[in-house]
């Protein structure tokens, strides 16, 4: 396993007690490896997951793989950041960041609440709309809100959910198809 | 024709969120009331009445309360800018949310302190005064007890949407009453 220092600055060391969903999703869906994470409002991992796509397949299943995931998640949110300083200026502002950069293989789709959570989205280079990774996204969002709603829900405390798990799942499903 | 009937529903599932069934489920407002005020008592006779210990227990669960419904209602929204529409969501959209209606009169004074003002607050529209309100003294006692919930709610609600500040509450006559909001 490699070693991987910067991530510390932002996000604790990786353990599964504090990402217990760091790992790859064993069922396969058609369309492209997609990996969810949600972030808090101090810039805290609270949830990865990631879903490999059916082009990816075995090969690709290695925990290599779930931090360069996690590396790229832990990038985006310096863009994130970014595009949230350049929308202020003119229309109103919306959740859904759009692309915030493309690597070469990833594409990272970023989404900002009102409460500061913020939302990623790793896709790898397949061609997809934006329009369906907003409908991915806002619905990662409403199941983040029926979480919140549970009045045994730490505020700033990994996600850790069967309900939400359920939830990203059908809906990375459904943006499969 | 049942496939696409099974895919609408699966589509109205996803864009509500997990629940069990799609029609709300309602409560009777008098239920709410009596909760805070159940609350209330509890807390202060659970301390010395009016020590900081009971207020304290109020305002947390408050501000829970408060973070809590803040993040249902914002979903849909668009993103809230600084902190002056921050306000004004406040006062005119989450408090209809809450208490049935807007804020009668907002001030400020530009240097972070917001005066929000509501001529007939809900949850204070059922306390009977036995004299003149300004002279009675218990009364003054539990109006500001009853306010401390309401306080804490629209802290966590600011908190949680990045404006952090303190709250304060004060009803020279109830059920008229004016939260301070005082930005740190």
């Amino acid at each position: 396993v490699v070693q991987l220092p910067s991530l510390a600055i932002r996000f604790p060391p990786i353990s599964s007690a504090c990402c217990p969903h760091l790992g790859w999703c064993r069922m396969a869906q058609a369309g492209p490896a997609c990996s969810i994470a949600v972030i808090g409002s101090a810039s805290q991992p609270l949830y990865l997951r990631s879903f490999p796509g059916a082009l990816t397949g075995k090969e690709a299943m290695d925990s290599q793989a779930a931090y360069r995931i996690h590396l790229v998640a832990h990038c985006a949110l310096d863009s994130l950041e970014e595009k949230v300083l350049q929308k202020r200026v003119g229309e109103p502002a919306d959740c859904f960041l759009g692309l915030l950069y493309p690597t070469e293989e990833h594409k990272v789709y970023g989404y900002l609440t009102n409460s500061g959570i913020k939302l990623l989205a790793v896709l790898d280079n397949a061609v997809v709309k934006d329009e369906a990774v907003r409908v991915l996204l806002k619905r990662v969002h409403a199941a983040y809100a029926h979480l919140a709603s549970n009045p045994f829900f730490i505020f700033g405390a990994p996600l850790s959910s069967s309900k939400f798990d359920a939830a990203v799942e059908t809906a990375v499903t459904a943006f499969g198809r | 024709p049942q496939q696409q009937q099974q895919q609408q529903q699966q589509q109205q599932q996803l864009q509500q969120g997990p629940s069990k069934s799609t029609v709300p489920r309602l409560c009777s407002e008098v239920c709410l009331e009596l909760l805070a005020g159940e609350a209330v008592r509890h807390f202060s006779e659970g301390h010395a009445a009016g020590s900081p210990a009971a207020a304290a227990c109020l305002d947390s669960m408050g501000a829970r309360i408060g973070r809590q419904l803040v993040e249902r209602h914002t979903r849909d929204r668009p993103r809230l800018g600084d902190t002056m529409e921050i306000i004004k969501y406040i006062c005119k959209e989450f408090w209809p949310f809450l208490f049935k209606r807007t804020i009668d009169n907002l001030r400020t004074n530009h240097r972070g302190v917001f005066v929000m003002q509501d001529n007939s607050f809900r949850w204070l529209q059922r306390l009977a005064p036995r004299g003149p309100p300004a002279q009675d003294e218990a009364m003054q006692k539990l109006v500001a007890q009853q306010l401390l919930l309401p306080c804490g709610i629209l802290r966590g609600a600011l908190c949680h949407l990045g404006v952090i500040c303190t709250v304060d509450a004060e009803s020279s006559a109830p059920p008229r009453c004016s939260f301070t909001v005082r930005l740190q």
